[in-house]
């Protein structure tokens, strides 16, 4: 059995050697990055001990199912990114480090002590990585949510612990069940809304648009992606698999879930750059994605929650290329861009329909499989709510696709002259790796099984019937 | 359908010519004497046809000359399925539906070549006159509508087969008064009379849909205008006032209301275009909606 | 060939196609010609393949004749438009994506109305939308690629959400069983019934979601508006078909309220189509240009197909299918005569041009035939299935329903004639003086499409016939056709007489027209002028507000697209709003709901 911890101290390990081999930092960066990547394939599942304590009293790293789905969706994205955004790397790779080894943590560790300090160091590595863009106010902003963010999730953790005596997820989740769930509310909203600082639940989002809305190629689609993906992954495993919730508090979630969808996708609409239509619609999906958890459907919402990341892994490359190259994004200054990038043009926009959910493209597979979750739990109110999110969410990714796609003017014929005069060269590693993340956002979506048999292979417990990874490892115990 | 057939629609057409142009003959002077004028002969209106007939004329290219063969040819295939009386050229082909699009394409014939002409007034009149079929056929067809629900038929011969039999009160415009307003309201429109005659309007316009015409065109298209009459009054006799057992009861019944309308006419003064839309789609197409709801809902009148 | 090969076929056409182009456009666009036309043989041989069943991948299809009648219409107007393909390649933005999308798009519908399940409908539904979706920009208009985008999603979200309703009560997808359990359950029926139905109406172009036509027929490429109007306009008839005919819609609301003996459900959505036969015809009389104008009137004639589907009876019913066939040719054959006049003088309004007669006297012919046709005049087409449609509804008595119809059926006398007066009669400008006439490849189609109105208007039971099969497939009595005489209670039509009687007609007037002393032929300048010396033919020429004193009366109507307009502003601000609440630039403002959300937690949440 190889020890999962390998993902997390590997990179930490580099990351202190980097200092050291300031010139070879970026290769650092790109062995932990491969390592973690093969590493994913070479995990096995089950629970593992560090420190020699026995779960629930010592730490326990949690390797089932869904975890490792995570971690292989994340390192892959993770590494996929950094290769696609090479040359920016550099000034950044020791902090990258440490995220890397701070999101395999958050993603295996099950303790929500563990999960608090993990959930720090990304904080941290995440307003470092903010100050990129030379915005400090923005950064600062992030820094000052985060940290209440994160005081507010300590705060609520340590009620529970005060009432269940322990930190291990699976040992609270066993205790929670016997437990009037209805005494709880307020430890539990004090965790959420430590979480959804960072999913960027609305109204405690505020800093999502300073950070993402001014990030650069490598940042952005981190953020986006990565960051997005593991918060979300951790939401849904806490929020959705360890926390009995009652049904005051689902409620309340999912009230906040749909208000972030739909604000998020208003808001994308009047808006006319492209890393912000991106951000908020970051912002929608995430209230979709939490909403979804909180609801109790696992399998679809990790299926809607891959899509998401990856296409906006690819989008936020281009869009922050895009913007360094252009000095803009605002859709209307780059008319036609696209013309002369096809191959990005062709990613961004398969990218961009599968997120929107359209057939032939893995975002109608997830889209599918949610609503059949929600009408088999009769909620057909958030479905209706999806489904009107999707209009929305349609109408201004069609608008942003024809404006790049198609310059010209209103009763005039597009024509090639109406082409901006901005200058975007994309190198040739963003072209590969985003063709062929559209590619497989193609392939998955013609022949949805594929993804399917693959992911129940590997995870065969990612489903409806056991939405609890507790039951089957126990938290180790 | 066979040869005979087609002879016989040739002498229909043929009878319908002179008995019409007679009929608008007399009526000339009817309103001549209305007009305490002395009025022309009864068979001037076989002159003046004759005699544009037999001048040279101009042409503005092959539109203007096929436009006038069109609406000509088409009026007088209409005519060919309006009954006289029992007598029908051709069986079955007498559905009302049939008889009022078929008349359209008389009507596009003689638009088309009179817009082809390029003359831009000419273009105008036919707007105005397009406008003016828009205003009274609707209403016309409503009421037609609910008479066909009630009777099962859409024949012309078949309505007025329903109403023969029964003396004067079995004919539906006495049966259905409202419907029959309306329908006169709407003949009148159709035949482009007072108060509905502002696309043609004889005394004031100098030039109207026909102003490019002379020689043969026109003598086509007065030929075209005695058809057409004939075509729209019979609708309404064969509707409203039993058909007729025998084509002299028709013939009588007919000349009668065609008189009757042109006396009306000769008292109006006339609508602007946009007046008439807006008379059409406020009385009679109430009037004939009210009506058409009392046949559907209640059947008053139907039995 | 069976089917499931027609539409690999079809797929892998498109990719080939694409292909093709990359080294050569105009071959490319010569092969647009070719696949579908071959796709067009192979369907039309293959009408043994009714009844039949079969996956791919995921989807299932099964063979139905309606879905052949519908699928042959569909690659008929695409194989025809494909011929005006070579002349735009030089203009088109991204000529080779446009041909792979061109085809694409055409097997989706063909997958679409072959489906046998509702998510293979939806799949192929959506595909198609998307695929049309990036042709439309390359037009003159971006924003109707949007408009066009978002109304269609609001009609399929709506009937996504119906599919996934249907799934989580009945528990299956196939067509043919996932409605059966409404028949029972008139309530839900109803909820159903209307949302399923709603990307129908969106396709369609029913009121209020009409104003996508105009803006997406009106603006799309020249060679793709003929498509989105004849062709891609009916899948959502097809839709609608299917809510009326699958969704057993009669029997569910055999109890509910009726008006004048229809369900009020049914009553309701003919009247939204009464209400687009009215807009439509209103709106399409004051168009200056000629391809919003003929969007317009699609919009009218949608209208009178839905409410021949809506009747599932025997006479509105099939005259609605007619319909379906004779405006899908008639109104592509009118979109390609435009196509080839702009092809020449690079514009479609009416106001800009004149005469054009003088210089293609063919596209006029065809563009002559097909809106009388579209006008429902004898002996085209047209008239078979209006006739029909109004007997169908003189016999239940519908008459405000009727009142629509005959209202379109005239006002479209009125919008006919205007490009017909404005663009090909009238003054000739001297600009126009030296243009060719249009090219013989281009005149393939159209007069094909000319002739087939004709022809299918005096022979309309080679088509009928077809329809009454469908309508005994579908279980309700075929239309009596005998001969070439149809027969409906009311009254029987006998196209093959009204013809030859109008051809007698015909013959005799030109008779006299050629016994009457010749006449001089005169230029079009030489006219009577009220004595005025006028030598600019441009300014002779009236087709600028051609019905004005008509238009003056209905000048201040509300619209939709002013409401919709308000809308995406109010959206926007709601947005805004939302900025400035949710994602100020302020870490104030969000510590501040943060604290405030926590206080409230403290206060009240304990004791939940």
């Amino acid at each position: 059995m190889t020890n999962p911890v390998l993902l997390i101290v590997v990179p930490l390990l580099l990351a202190f050697l980097s200092v050291a081999l300031k010139n070879n930092k970026k290769q650092l960066l790109f062995i932990a990055a491969v390592f973690n990547v093969v590493g994913v394939f070479i995990i096995e599942n089950g629970s593992y001990v560090i420190g020699g304590f026995r779960a629930p009293y010592g730490i326990n790293l949690n390797l089932d199912a869904y975890s490792h789905l995570a971690v292989l969706v994340i390192n892959i994205l993770f590494l996929l990114i950094i290769t696609m955004s090479n040359e920016k790397t550099k000034e950044f790779s020791t902090v990258l480090l440490v995220a890397l080894a701070g999101l395999n943590g958050m993603l295996l560790t099950g303790d929500l002590f563990n999960l608090f300090v993990f959930l720090e160091i990304v904080s941290i590595t995440g307003y470092i990585l903010s100050t990129e863009s030379k915005k400090y106010k923005y950064s600062f902003n992030y820094l000052i949510l985060g940290t209440i963010g994160s005081g507010l999730y300590l705060f609520g953790l340590i009620i529970l612990y005060a009432i269940f005596g322990s930190l291990n997820m699976a040992d609270i989740s066993f205790k929670m069940l016997s437990y009037d769930t209805g005494k709880l509310v307020v430890p539990i909203f004090l965790m959420f809304i430590g979480l959804a600082v960072e999913a960027k639940l609305i109204p405690f989002n505020g800093w999502v648009r300073g950070v993402y809305g001014n990030a650069n190629s490598l940042i952005g689609s981190l953020f986006a992606s990565v960051y997005a993906g593991t918060i979300l992954f951790v939401f849904g495993r806490v929020f959705g698999q360890v926390l009995v919730l009652s049904e005051y508090l689902v409620a309340v979630f999912v009230a906040i879930g749909v208000i972030t969808l739909i604000a998020g996708e208003v808001a994308a609409f009047s808006k006319n750059k492209i890393r912000e239509i991106l951000l908020f619609s970051s912002i929608a999906q995430s209230g979709l994605v939490a909403l979804l958890f909180v609801t109790g459907l696992i399998f679809p919402t990790v299926l809607q929650l891959l899509n998401n990341i990856i296409t906006k892994a690819v989008m936020f490359t281009i869009a922050g290329k895009i913007s360094d190259d252009a000095d803009t994004d605002e859709a209307d200054k780059l008319k036609g861009i696209f013309a002369n990038n096809k191959i990005i043009g062709v990613s961004f926009t398969v990218s961009a329909l599968s997120l929107i959910g359209l057939p032939l493209f893995y975002g109608f597979y997830s889209k599918i499989n949610l609503l059949l979750g929600l009408f088999s739990k009769i909620n057909y109110f958030v479905a209706a709510f999806i489904l009107l999110a999707t209009i929305i969410e349609g109408a201004y990714f069609i608008r942003l696709l024809v404006k790049l796609w198609t310059p010209g003017e209103e009763g005039k014929e597009s024509n090639i002259k109406f082409v901006t005069d901005r200058k975007v060269e994309f190198d040739f590693n963003k072209k590969v790796i985003a063709f062929m993340l559209s590619l497989i956002i193609l392939l998955a979506g013609i022949s949805p099984s594929l993804v399917k048999t693959n992911l129940f292979a590997m995870n065969k417990l990612l489903n409806e019937e056991n939405p609890s990874y507790m039951f089957e490892l126990k938290g180790g115990m | 359908m066979n040869i005979m057939n087609f002879i016989y629609a040739f002498l229909l057409l043929v009878f319908v010519f002179l008995f019409q142009t007679s009929i608008t003959g007399i009526n000339r002077k009817v309103m001549a004497r209305l007009q305490r004028r002395r009025g022309p002969k009864w068979y001037q209106q076989f002159i003046d046809i004759f005699k544009a007939m037999s001048k040279s004329s101009t042409t503005h290219g092959w539109i203007f000359d096929f436009g006038v063969i069109m609406a000509l040819g088409g009026i007088m295939a209409t005519t060919i399925l309006i009954p006289i009386g029992p007598f029908k050229a051709f069986a079955d082909v007498d559905n009302i539906f049939i008889v009022s699009y078929l008349l359209a394409v008389g009507m596009l014939g003689m638009a088309m070549s009179a817009s082809g002409s390029g003359n831009p007034w000419a273009s105008i009149g036919v707007s105005r006159a397009l406008t003016n079929m828009l205003a009274y056929d609707v209403p016309f067809m409503v009421l037609i509508v609910s008479f066909i629900y009630a009777f099962k038929t859409s024949s012309l011969s078949g309505f007025a087969a329903l109403q023969q039999g029964a003396g004067i009160l079995g004919w539906n415009f006495f049966r259905f008064p409202l419907g029959g307003i309306v329908a006169l309201i709407c003949l009148q429109g159709m035949l482009g009379k007072k108060p509905f005659d502002s696309f043609i309007a004889p005394a004031e316009i100098a030039s109207g849909p026909m102003v490019e015409y002379g020689g043969r065109h026109l003598g086509m298209l007065f030929l075209l205008h005695e058809f057409s009459t004939f075509i729209e009054v019979s609708i309404i006799v064969h509707i409203f006032f039993g058909g007729g057992a025998t084509p002299l009861e028709f013939m009588v019944k007919y000349a009668l209301l065609y008189t009757f309308m042109n006396i009306i006419s000769g008292v109006f003064p006339r609508f602007k275009i946009d007046q008439a839309v807006k008379f059409y789609y406020k009385v009679p197409l109430a009037l004939a909606f009210i009506q058409g709801l009392i046949i559907i809902f209640t059947g008053l009148g139907v039995s | 060939m069976d089917f499931n090969a027609l539409i690999l076929f079809m797929v892998f056409s498109a990719v080939l196609s694409y292909l093709v182009s990359k080294s050569n456009i105009k071959l490319g666009a010569y092969s647009t010609i070719l696949f579908s036309l071959i796709s067009l043989i192979i369907l039309f041989l293959g009408r043994n393949n009714i009844g039949n069943e079969f996956s791919l991948l995921y989807m299932n299809f099964r063979v139905t004749a309606i879905g052949w009648y519908f699928s042959l219409i569909m690659i008929l107007i695409y194989s025809m438009t494909a011929f005006f393909n070579p002349y735009w390649m030089e203009k088109i933005l991204y000529p080779s994506s446009y041909n792979f999308l061109y085809l694409f798009s055409l097997a989706a519908t063909v997958g679409l109305f072959f489906a046998a399940d509702l998510i293979t409908l939806f799949i192929f539904w959506e595909v198609v939308v998307w695929s049309s979706t990036f042709i439309v920009p390359l037009g003159k208009s971006r924003k109707a690629a949007v408009v066009y985008f978002t109304i269609s999603s609001i009609g399929s979200m709506a009937t996504l959400f119906a599919i996934m309703f249907v799934y989580s009560k009945s528990g299956t997808f196939d067509i043919n069983e996932a409605f059966k359990f409404l028949a029972s359950e008139p309530l839900t029926a109803t909820f159903v019934f209307f949302t399923f139905i709603t990307a129908g109406l969106t396709k369609i172009g029913i009121f209020p979601f009409h104003i996508w036509l105009p803006l997406a027929h009106g603006n799309a490429p020249h060679t793709f508006s003929p498509v989105l109007s004849g062709g891609l306009v009916k899948m959502g008839a097809f839709i609608a078909y299917l809510s009326v005919g699958i969704l057993p819609a009669y029997k569910a609301f055999s109890t509910s309220m009726t008006i004048m003996g229809i369900p009020f459900q049914i009553y309701l959505l003919m009247v939204l189509g009464a209400i687009s036969i009215v807009v439509g015809t209103l709106m399409a009389i004051k168009q200056d240009d000629v391809k919003k104008l003929i969007a317009y009137s699609s919009v009218a004639n949608g209208g009178y197909i839905l409410i021949g589907i809506l009747m599932m009876d025997q006479v509105t019913f099939a005259g609605s299918l007619m319909h379906i066939f004779n405006h899908a040719i008639a109104s592509a054959a009118a979109f390609l005569t435009i196509a080839a006049i702009a092809h020449r003088t690079k514009t479609t309004k009416i106001s800009e041009l004149g005469g054009m007669i003088h210089k293609m006297p063919v596209s006029y012919v065809v563009y002559l035939i097909s809106i009388i046709s579209l006008a429902g005049i004898p002996p085209m087409g047209g008239f078979v299935s209006k006739w029909l449609i109004v007997q169908g509804l003189a016999s239940k008595g519908l008459i405000f329903i009727a009142f629509a119809a005959f209202f379109g059926s005239i006002g479209s006398f009125l919008y006919v004639f205007r490009p017909l007066a404005g663009l090909f009669l009238g003054q000739l400008a001297p600009k126009y003086e030296n243009i060719k006439p249009s090219t013989l490849v281009m005149k393939i189609p159209m007069v094909i499409l000319a002739s087939m109105s004709v022809f299918f208007g005096i022979f309309p039971k080679y088509l009928l016939e077809t329809i009454g099969e469908i309508q005994t497939s579908i279980g309700i009595d075929p239309i009596m056709i005998n001969g070439d005489t149809i027969t409906t209670i009311n009254g029987v039509l006998n196209t093959n007489k009204v013809a030859a009687i109008f051809g007698f007609g015909f013959v005799i007037s030109l008779m006299i027209f050629l016994v009457l002393p010749k006449s001089r032929k005169v230029g079009l300048m030489d006219t009577y002028t009220s004595a005025e010396f006028i030598y600019t033919p441009e300014l002779y020429h009236y087709a600028n507000s051609f019905y004005a004193p008509f238009e003056r009366l209905y000048k201040n109507h509300p619209s939709v697209e002013k409401f919709l307009g308000k809308f995406a502003v109010k959206t926007e601000e709601l947005g805004i709003l939302v900025n400035s609440l949710f994602f100020s630039h302020k870490p104030s403002v969000t510590v501040l709901w943060v604290m405030a959300i926590a206080t409230l937690i403290f206060l009240g949440g304990v004791d939940i």
